[in-house]
């Protein structure tokens, strides 16, 4: 009975997913980056074994994929392969199949104990004087503009020796919307997204936090949230929407919308060669490719060197979930940091800290990397570095 | 003669009442477009062909080489071009669109827009004086940007018609197309005064019976994949740039380069479904691409033998076309093609001048890497641009591919959303040549139903006659053909040493002989130097000899004192690395012409009545059609079965692709159709003997005598039986899918546990025997296993590449997968094995994807097998004397341009009997043989060919030999007055001329080459030179 229950799962998340279009073409084999630094990994053969048998994925073809969705983006028959993955995981973990947790596991029970209930956390010290912040009840400034934090405050000290100010990123976005006119407030109890939850297969705890988030966004009267990550903002609107319906937030990218409200005129203070890396969850996942662009073009004596594979063809940052990182991981960040330095760029930007962060972990690691390039979120290198005129 | 009688008083029914159109509005000048146009005007139609470009020719005009015999593209289609162009009864509007279409079919009112080219079509000769000063330089879209153009441009030298034009996006005087006057270079030096900027564009208004659209398709840019670096890297083309490459008279004289550098590439990677089978940009399969790119490595290799390496990318392989598996083989066994089954997820530069190829390598699923100089894109055919403002304008609509919708393609494959307006070609969907004609014809016959009696019948003038004992004034024209013949003969001093040779009066050298200006050139030099023999040394008469006689015929020369040397294909081409001994070559040749024809004599034109009458063999959908669309011409028309039911295979189909069609449904409605046109049906009933010829055919059927005009072969084909074959015949549970149709028609639903597996490829795509590709299996698999899965049953289908080619035959694929069908994918040499205990338990087999080892349980095994020639085929080709293929099918008399015809005048095939195919292409076929037929036999009498056998009955001495050896049953043995002596009937004779060389006496006389045509050219090439 429970066999047949789950075929008939497996063959809804075929369906769900468009995996059984997949007509064998190759390109996400070709594609998939995990294999090329070495890994075993076809994900055209893991649809074939899927279709065919209907389960029986060995452990390390179900947790290896990164998600990052290079297969997807050139698929020509649209499977959703990142989505087939993650539905494979759920269905192995109501089994009591667990992937490998990195640090020690502390992520994910940090995940765990923000999704319950009557939480009150304290992780807003740092914030500018001028941002209300919310613990209970409704904005008394922000007009139902909202910013959303998410995991930055325990990641800062997580990474405190990496020396990566996460919180720059945020006081940075703060900063800026206020530039343009926006001075949201913040909660003292948002939750985490539910990202990583959703998409490592623990569907029950995506769905507690979710709720918990929205009820506390309901409850500040929240009209609009801007979010900085990502992942959060990929998360907010594609996977709340489907899970739990119509939102009723206006859910906006802070750097999506700053490129829209910000003109010319950005002084720097010196000059400074940059290059870009699209992160998954902004670039293939969100679209976002030329806002953080535009952005960094309007910011005088600044110049943008394009890494050889950009945008769409982005690379991955090789780990994400915080699980299964290993010397797959490695290999992909420091290619990327080689890509990054070959352009002769002085520092790497992305959008997204977790790319920051597994970036800096392989940094600090090699010894042997030829380019030793700084590493900075674009909304604090705008923040820092470029003055607004006038 | 009752007979005849009789056909005046049962006219067809079913005909649609003529209405007041007196003609045909074809729009599209390209291969479709013209063929079309021509077989219209054959049948006597009046034709507006309208193009939207300066020129006709369309993309074929572009193509290089046409596969599989790699023909110049140019060269088969620049003769009908010129046809077309001094055709009096085609009208051609270039850069012109139609704009609107009121009224109803067969009295349809067309607006036609014709733009301003700022050239006078009347006063221009295409000189091109007025594009050397032009200032303006942009990329030329025939060169698909590899060249350049002027603002005031011909879009390639053979254009028709040769006349400038006036480009407003780019001219300095237009700015946003409003005229003002800043450069008046091209309108000052034009010496004939044929530029003007006042000129106008204007509106013309005709009434029409029918509208055929045949706008075919333009090549997607494939930008948009960003991955593939297309406009990154200057050497990655696309396959219609890397088509002009290879052109001679291409923006790079054939020679395969890098763009980056001018270097030859070591390196050349080609790659499959660009924007094709892709969700994302166009879900459908362009059909052509698998095996045009084969043609291109062939191709690129005989070009450049430089080149070492073709990396050939593919998902499928849709080599599905007759020949085409075969040539596909070619390219691995003779060219060196790798085949990689692989799509490229990422193209590359590679950081070392090269470029990298990053893909899966199939045989480890691991990802890989190859470094090339060269990768071309077969990018995906779409519509033309323009297609939907053209629906709009036509009041039809577009599918959701975007090209035009077929209201019913089961029923009639051609007619769009409104009735009378057809679609042919391209503009229904990728389609490659053969099949684009033969809709082409298709669409003739159901147009010329619409035009009723509104025919205009042109009187044929009778040939010029001359003294033949005049002095021979010969002319002799050399042609470049671009740098086919130039870039390696000296043609100029060819024609400088002509006109040194006895009997010449005048010589020159042309850029494209063949093209419509020289014929213009070539008539006002017959004239000036009152020339009464012509001489073009070219390439072949089999393509080209049309064109010239008609332009002598026309000058006042006869045109039997017309000859050609060929020094081209004979000399040119195979003599490309002597240069200087080929150019001696020519002029042996040209002399050797020369000596010939002043020895020509002039003929007369010959005719024939013909019986207005045709005989159909076969009654299948394929005759069955063709019989209806027949006799919808008012031709009386007979269909001969030999079985006792019409309908052939329909009969053991269930539900019919593309529109899930019942079979006996669409049959019904047929056999309905047949009844109303008036055929005659015989079933039962085989052909016991055929004599006679072309309008003349004397056939003993059933018992009757009939005269017969014409005379079809729609004989199909059968299942080939698959005895000892994957376990047929062993177990009882192992079938074909003939049997399969039986099975789905009985059964409502299967158990849910029914496990059916079908097994492609079975005696098809064989090393030895059947070695083709039987077109049809795929897309039967994909709609049975579908409906089985439908039906409860759990299926799964094991292949060799999924060849779903047709224009809906993507989405069937994809709905079968969408519905759980199962895909196995085997290797061509691991063969599938069946196990059992009396009844077929397992299949076991490679799986590509998973590099293992399957077990399949099963229930079922369906084996896709391929249609053989019917066993009534090769008798019947015996006694009509028709060529088979060693595929058993008969062959057709021009493999791109004419699948319909037979090397016999008057015999036709249709449908399966020319190669299997599905209902919508033998629908298409069906209706094309109509309208050859009705051309055929519309004026009553066919002109024949004069250059036939005669025999000097004196010198007779009755051996028989003739008789013997004689393709064609033209000799004959007759006794009158005492004498016993050959006559040769000269509408069988068809001047092959190996009668007079077996004649031991020398009785028979070939009359275009007598034995003293022949010495003189043999005496004259061993003459002593002086």
């Amino acid at each position: 009975m429970e066999k047949a229950q789950s075929e008939e799962k497996i063959k809804k998340l075929i369906q769900k997913t468009g995996a059984y279009l997949c007509m064998d073409c190759s390109k996400c084999t070709g594609s998939c980056p995990i294999g090329r630094v070495g890994a075993t990994y076809s994900p055209r053969s893991v649809v074939q074994h899927i279709v065919l048998n209907g389960g029986g994925l060995t452990e390390d073809h179900l947790w290896r994929c990164l998600t990052c969705g290079l297969c997807h983006e050139r698929c020509p028959a649209d499977v959703k392969y990142p989505e087939f993955i993650s539905s494979l995981r759920e269905d192995a973990i109501a089994r009591g199949v667990k992937p490998q947790a990195t640090h020690q596991g502390t992520i994910k029970e940090l995940m765990r104990i923000l999704a319950k209930d009557d939480l009150k956390q304290n992780k807003m010290g740092w914030l500018p004087d001028w941002v209300e912040v919310i613990d209970g009840g409704k904005s008394k400034e922000s007009k139902g503009d909202i910013y959303f934090v998410g995991c930055s405050p325990y990641f800062d000290t997580i990474f405190d020796d990496f020396k990566l100010d996460l919180l720059g990123t945020h006081t940075a976005g703060l900063e800026l919307l206020k530039s343009c006119g926006v001075t949201p407030a913040v909660l003292a109890n948002e939750r985490c997204c539910g990202h990583d939850a959703l998409w490592s297969g623990d569907k029950d705890l995506f769905l507690k936090l979710a709720k918990a988030n929205l009820e506390i966004f309901k409850e500040a009267g929240a009209k609009r949230v801007f979010v900085s990550c990502p992942e959060g903002y990929h998360t907010f609107t594609t996977a709340y929407p489907e899970h739990l319906g119509d939102t009723g937030i206006e859910f906006i990218n802070t750097i999506q919308f700053l490129a829209g409200e910000m003109t010319a005129g950005i002084q720097a203070n010196g000059t400074a060669s940059v290059t870009y890396h699209d992160s998954c969850r902004m670039g293939r996942f969100s679209g976002l490719y030329d806002e953080p662009r535009a952005l960094l073009g309007l910011v005088d004596g600044v110049e943008l060197r394009e890494m050889e594979f950009t945008r769409e063809s982005a690379p991955c940052c090789g780990s994400n979930l915080w699980i299964n990182c290993d010397q797959i991981s490695r290999k992909m960040q420091v290619d990327m940091l080689n890509e990054a330095g070959k352009t002769g760029a002085g520092i790497v930007l992305t959008s997204c800290d977790k790319c920051r962060i597994h970036l800096a972990c392989a940094q600090m690691e090699m010894g042997n990397v030829k380019a030793k390039i700084e590493m900075d979120n674009v909304l604090q290198f705008l923040y820092r570095k470029a003055v607004r005129k006038s | 003669m009752a007979d005849k009688e009789e056909r005046q008083d049962s006219p067809a029914v079913d005909c649609p009442a003529a209405g007041t159109g007196k003609g045909i509005l074809v729009i599209g000048g390209g291969v479709t477009g013209i063929q079309a146009a021509l077989d219209l005007t054959r049948a006597g139609a009046q034709v507006y062909l309208v193009e939207k470009t300066p020129s006709v020719g369309g993309r074929m005009a572009q193509l290089d080489k046409t596969l599989p015999t790699n023909d110049c593209s140019i060269c088969i289609l620049s003769p009908l071009l010129v046809e077309a162009l001094r055709n009096p009864n085609i009208r051609l509007l270039s850069y012109s669109e139609v704009v609107g279409l009121e009224g109803t079919p067969g009295s349809y009112h067309a607006k036609v827009l014709r733009k301003a080219r700022y050239v006078s079509e009347e006063t221009c000769v295409g000189c091109g004086i007025c594009a050397k000063p032009c200032p303006v330089t942009v990329p030329n879209e025939f060169e698909m940007g590899l060249g350049d153009r002027k603002a005031i441009y011909v879009p390639f030298q053979q254009a028709a018609p040769l006349v400038y034009t006036v480009d407003t996006e780019n001219c300095l005087n237009f700015k946003n197309g409003t005229f003002e006057q800043v450069c008046d270079k091209c309108v000052s030096k034009c010496p004939r005064g044929a530029i003007s900027f006042d000129l106008k564009e204007e509106i013309v208004e005709i009434d029409v019976a029918a509208v055929l659209v045949a706008t075919g398709f333009d090549e997607m840019n494939p930008r948009p994949l960003r991955n593939l670096s297309y406009g990154d890297i200057p050497d990655v083309l696309t396959g219609m740039e890397f088509e002009r490459m290879l052109n001679a008279s291409g923006p790079t004289t054939g020679h395969v380069v890098k763009r980056s550098d001018g270097e030859i590439p070591e390196s050349i990677a080609f790659v499959q479904c660009v924007g094709s089978r892709d969700e994302r940009y166009n879900s459908f399969c362009s059909r052509v691409c698998c095996v045009y790119s084969v043609k291109q490595c062939i191709v690129a290799k005989d070009h450049e033998p430089k080149v070492k390496d073709f990396h050939y990318f593919y998902r499928d392989m849709r080599a599905y076309g007759r020949g085409f598996e075969e040539f596909y083989l070619r390219g691995k066994n003779e060219t060196g093609v790798n085949y990689i089954r692989s799509s490229p997820s990422s193209i590359q530069k590679n950081g070392n001048g090269r470029i990298a190829v990053h893909y899966e390598d199939p045989e480890t699923a691991r990802p890989a890497s190859i470094d090339v100089d060269m990768v071309i894109l077969s990018c995906a055919m779409i519509p033309s641009a323009g297609t939907e403002d053209l629906a709009k304008a036509l009041g039809i609509e577009v599918g959701a591919d975007g090209y035009f919708k077929i209201e019913d393609p089961l029923r009639d494959p051609l007619t769009s959303t409104r009735e009378g307006v057809l679609i042919c070609g391209c503009a229904s969907g990728p389609k490659d040549i053969p099949d684009s004609v033969a809709q082409a014809s298709a669409a003739c016959a159901k147009a010329l139903a619409y035009l009723g009696d509104n025919k205009v019948i042109a009187e044929e003038e009778p040939l010029p006659e001359h003294d033949p004992d005049e002095e021979p004034r010969i002319g002799v024209f050399i042609c470049h053909c671009g740098l086919n013949i130039a870039g390696v003969v000296d043609s100029k001093g060819v024609a400088k040493y002509a006109k040194t040779l006895p009997g010449v009066a005048y010589a020159t050298d042309n850029l494209y002989t063949c093209s419509d200006d020289t014929q213009k050139k070539i008539y006002n030099w017959i004239k000036k130097h009152n020339l009464n023999r012509v001489v073009v040394a070219a390439c072949t008469p089999r393509t080209h000899e049309p064109i010239f006689r008609q332009t002598c015929a026309e000058a006042g020369v006869n045109p039997y004192m017309f000859d050609m040397a060929n020094i081209r294909d004979q000399c040119s081409w195979v003599h490309a690395d002597v240069p200087e001994d080929a150019t001696e070559k020519a002029k042996d040749l040209v002399r050797m012409a020369v000596s010939r024809a002043q020895l020509l004599r002039p003929l007369p034109r010959k005719t024939v009545e013909v019986d207005k009458s045709a005989l159909v063999i076969g009654g299948g959908i394929s005759g069955i059609q063709c019989a209806i669309d027949t006799a919808r011409q008012g031709i009386k028309t007979y269909l001969v079965e030999k079985t006792a039911a019409l309908g052939g295979q329909l009969n053991n189909l269930d539900r019919l692709f593309p529109s899930n069609q019942s079979a006996s449904e669409l049959l019904e409605a047929k056999l309905e159709d047949l009844k109303k046109a008036g055929v005659e049906v015989m079933t039962s009933t085989e052909v016991e003997s055929v004599d006679g010829f072309v309008g003349n055919f004397e056939v003993k059927v059933g018992g009757r005598d009939l005269k017969i005009g014409a005379l079809i072969l729609a004989t199909g084909g059968q299942i080939l039986d698959p005895e000892g074959k994957v376990g047929y015949g062993k177990f009882k549970n192992v079938i074909t899918s003939n049997d399969f149709e039986k099975v789905l028609k009985e059964t409502e639903t299967f158990d849910g546990d029914k496990q059916i597996v079908f097994v492609q490829c079975v005696g098809s795509r064989q090393t030895e025997g059947y070695t083709g590709c039987s077109r049809y299996c795929c897309h039967v698999s994909l709609k049975q296993a579908g409906a089985a899965v439908k039906k409860g049953a759990k299926a799964a289908i094991i292949h060799r590449d999924v060849r779903a080619f047709t224009r809906d035959g993507e989405a069937l694929y994809r709905d079968a997968r969408r519905d759980g069908v199962h895909f196995i994918r085997r290797p061509d040499d691991r063969e599938v094995d069946v196990k059992g205990n009396g009844t077929a338990e397992s299949v076991s087999v490679f799986d590509q994807t998973l590099l293992s080892d399957l077990k399949l349980d099963c229930d079922l095994v369906v084996l896709a097998v391929p249609l053989v020639a019917s066993p009534t085929a090769a008798p019947l080709a015996e006694m009509l004397r028709i060529p088979m293929g060693l595929d058993g099918f008969y062959l057709e008399k021009h493999v791109k341009l004419g699948p319909l015809e037979t090397n016999t005048e008057g015999i036709f095939l249709c449908g399966c009997s020319q190669y299997p195919k599905d209902i919508p292409d033998s629908l298409a076929q069906a209706s094309g043989v109509a309208a050859k037929v009705g051309a055929l036999l519309s004026k009553g009498f066919v002109n024949l060919d004069p250059t036939t056998a005669s025999v000097r009955t004196e010198l007779c001495r009755a051996c028989g030999t003739c008789v013997e050896i004689c393709e064609y049953n033209a000799p004959n043995m007759v006794e009158k007055d005492g004498k016993t002596y050959v006559e040769i009937n000269e509408a069988l004779c068809k001047g092959c001329g190996t009668c007079a060389s077996h004649c031991p006496t020398g009785a028979i006389v070939a009359r275009h080459f007598t034995d003293g045509q022949v010495e003189a050219m043999i005496d004259i090439l061993f003459a002593e030179q002086t």
